[in-house]
């Protein structure tokens, strides 16, 4: 379902042919790609892509906005070290949440039902005591 | 309750069968203690103690003691009045002016006053009667410490009643009383007891052949004494033309009144039973008495019939046998026909008794001794039953008319379709006997309040919750309604539960909670089972502590059994149980799915954690989407 959400913006960034826009589109959201195709976490990708996809995004807007720049030009600009820095670090950020925030999370989870699990056992050897083994039956 | 001084004993004043001490009391008292606690007759001793009757030992009060000569079983002690005069003696001459004056007037009186309540004394003998020639002081001794006629010597007794058990000689009338007081002045004028020396069989032999008054005026020769008519009034063999009391009141007022003397007919033509001649009607009851066992298996009845059509005036006799024992026939079991044929034939040539059974010679009047005599006598009960069942006796009564047909239909009832029937006569026609239940027979309980504490004192003889026996149950049956299948039944005597509902009854009666300790800790000890069936261990704990706490064993029956036994405590507990069964189960479950779904990581992952990472992600890329929006697009 990720797959094919990624690939109907795709096909819309498209559909809206302007070299340019496509050019920033690809380059941009490269490690979403990657992620899409060579990563099987579906979680994992959509992190990134989400992250990736902020990061991205300014220079779409901005390739919206220009009219008539040569191609070559958004290779230069699109290639400086700081857009590639803000293109490809929130993907870096959306991995790295993918990957720890939802271990985490689990842990929380796991805590918090383990108590909960204890609390129930404590219920249940009450009630045995008050009760006695027929309560068992 | 008066003391009863042990170490001072009057032997003077004992009745047979009892002792008699001094008492630690106001006034002069003695006690007469009975060696039987079963053997006076309580019946007699409620009417008399209701009844002021002159010139008679009547008792002030009974109750049950301890006493040191005996320390097996409590005895039943009758407290009475000292006479004031000294016992005479059976061979002791008493002047012809003393007896016409004080000792028949007296006795007369006394035996009046008797007959207005229907009681019988059955002890007119020489030495039961105290006198003072100086004073003409006269008292006549007590009646209630021994079964009627029992101490009697035969002599005394008239002629069908001295042929019996002396224990079945059953309650008798006013006029065998004065048949006794006839043979007491004969007893008295001549100084001695008649026939003395002369076996039971012998005496009746003798009476029979020439008829009480002229055996007696013969033996003791008093023909020359004044004293014919009185004698031969009293010493009527025909009861029919005995004195009565109103007779023997107009002889002591002066009034001469001489009645015809009829013998009965002694000699009849001769029988053969089993190679032996018999002429007499005596000879034929005394032979079958002695040979029961030969001639219930050789009885040709229709030779006894002939026998009895030639030689007596009353022609229905034997229509009245055929109807005794045809009828009853088909209710036979191991009992002979010839069996139940010779009580018949016997007690219809006499027309009043005695009837004889195997080894048994006893009056219709003897009913409640009889039952009582099985109760004692080895493998009598069922002999008894077995007889009871055949309807002979009831038949008997009804074809001969006897007062006793009504007694003996209720004990054929009760034994026929009752469970311990025969007990629950034994108490209705013993009126006031005490309970006869092995477990509190030492203790002589005579009514319900005494069963508490007979049980306490006897704790020892109660088998592991046996607490109450059918006996006991008869016996509160008996006083509570007069119906041996009312109230209580004894199909779930064993059930210890419906016993601690009998003791709880009678706590009841009793009015006031005596505590009863031992039996309290019975109840106690079978209640703990109770606990078990609660399942809250709180409440578990709470009665148990109650249980532990020494003041529980002073409380009344109901209150320990209610508080352990507490119907709503325990529907409670039920409940509760079963709703925290279910939370139980619901908690299990709950466990069972934490386990499965909340603690399982890989499905914590792709079920939450993963969402909520997305969700966080998407939060946060709006964000900064908004932010990106307001720089660029707000920026331009």
């Amino acid at each position: 379902m990720v797959r094919s959400a990624f690939f109907i913006v795709a096909v819309i960034a498209c559909g809206c042919y302007k070299p340019t826009i496509l050019l920033t589109f690809v380059f941009g959201l490269l490690p979403t790609f990657f992620c899409l195709l060579m990563l099987k976490s579906e979680l994992l990708a959509l992190c990134v892509g989400i992250f990736n996809l902020c990061g991205v995004l300014p220079f779409i807007i901005k390739a919206i906005g220009a009219e008539n720049i040569p191609l070559e030009h958004i290779f230069f600009y699109l290639f400086t070290f700081e857009n590639l820095l803000i293109m490809y670090v929130p993907a870096g950020v959306g991995f790295v949440f993918a990957k720890f925030v939802s271990k985490l999370i689990v842990k929380v989870i796991v805590k918090h039902y383990e108590k909960k699990r204890d609390d129930l056992k404590k219920e249940l050897l009450k009630l045995v005591e008050t009760w006695g083994e027929d309560i068992k039956k | 309750m008066v003391e009863v001084l042990f170490d001072r004993e009057l032997p003077d004043l004992a009745s047979p069968g009892t002792r008699a001490f001094e008492v630690k009391a106001k006034g002069s008292l003695f006690a007469m203690i009975c060696d039987h606690s079963y053997y006076p007759r309580y019946n007699v001793y409620q009417e008399l103690r209701r009844a002021n009757v002159r010139n008679l030992l009547t008792p002030l009060d009974v109750f049950s003691i301890d006493v040191p000569y005996d320390k097996t079983s409590k005895k039943v002690c009758f407290i009475f009045n000292k006479p004031t005069a000294q016992r005479l003696s059976p061979n002791q001459q008493v002047n012809l002016k003393s007896l016409r004056g004080i000792i028949i007037p007296r006795i007369c009186d006394t035996l009046e006053e008797l007959n207005s309540l229907n009681i019988s004394h059955r002890a007119i003998r020489a030495d039961n009667i105290f006198f003072n020639e100086s004073d003409k002081s006269f008292m006549l001794n007590e009646c209630v410490t021994s079964p009627p006629g029992m101490f009697q010597p035969a002599v005394y007794e008239e002629i069908n009643r001295q042929l019996c058990i002396p224990f079945l000689r059953g309650e008798g009338t006013t006029a065998t009383d004065l048949y006794a007081l006839g043979i007491l002045i004969v007893n008295l004028v001549s100084g001695k007891e008649p026939f003395q020396k002369l076996s039971n069989q012998q005496i009746a032999e003798k009476k029979f052949e020439h008829g009480s008054f002229f055996a007696l005026v013969a033996e003791s020769n008093l023909v020359s004494y004044d004293l014919k008519e009185i004698l031969q009034g009293l010493l009527q063999d025909e009861k029919k033309l005995r004195w009565e009391v109103k007779d023997l009141k107009e002889w002591v007022s002066g009034v001469i009144k001489i009645r015809n003397f009829v013998r009965r007919n002694f000699k009849t033509t001769p029988i053969v039973l089993v190679d032996t001649k018999i002429s007499s009607v005596i000879q034929f009851l005394l032979f079958v008495i002695n040979n029961w066992k030969s001639l219930s298996t050789k009885l040709d009845i229709k030779r006894i019939k002939d026998w009895i059509v030639k030689n007596f005036s009353d022609k229905t006799l034997v229509e009245k046998i055929d109807n005794i024992i045809y009828i009853r026939k088909m209710h036979l079991s191991s009992i002979s026909f010839s069996e139940l044929a010779l009580i018949a034939i016997c007690f219809a040539i006499t027309g009043e008794g005695p009837l004889v059974w195997r080894k048994w010679v006893f009056m219709p009047d003897s009913i409640s001794q009889l039952l009582l005599y099985c109760f004692f006598e080895e493998d009598s009960v069922d002999v008894l039953k077995e007889l009871v069942r055949t309807k002979v006796l009831s038949g008997i009564a009804s074809f001969f008319n006897l007062p006793e047909k009504d007694s003996y239909e209720i004990l054929e009832h009760e034994i026929s379709y009752n469970f311990n029937g025969l007990e629950y006569c034994l108490y209705r026609f013993n009126n006031g006997i005490p309970c006869m239940s092995p477990i509190i027979f030492s203790q002589v309980a005579f009514n319900i309040k005494d069963i508490l504490p007979a049980l306490e004192r006897n704790v020892k003889s109660i088998k592991k919750y046996e607490i109450i026996d059918s006996h006991i149950l008869t016996f509160i049956n008996k006083i509570l309604k007069n119906s041996s299948s009312s109230n209580y039944g004894f199909q779930n005597l064993k059930d210890i539960e419906e016993q601690i509902k009998v003791l709880m009854s009678i706590e009841n009666v009793n009015g006031k909670v005596i505590p009863h300790q031992e039996l309290s800790k019975i109840i106690i000890n079978y209640s703990k089972g109770f606990i078990n069936e609660y399942k809250n261990k709180d409440t578990k704990e709470k009665l148990q502590k109650l249980i532990d706490d020494p003041d529980t064993i002073n409380m009344s029956f109901k209150e320990i059994y209610n508080m352990i036994n507490n119907v709503q405590l325990l529907r409670k507990d039920i409940d509760e149980f079963r709703i925290a069964k279910k939370k139980y189960k619901d908690i299990c479950m709950n466990i069972a799915r934490i386990s499965a779904i909340y603690l399982n990581r890989h499905s914590i992952s792709s079920y939450f954690a993963d969402k909520i990472t997305l969700s966080l992600c998407m939060f946060i890329a709006i964000f900064i989407l908004i932010i990106i929006l307001n720089v660029f697009v707000g920026g331009r």
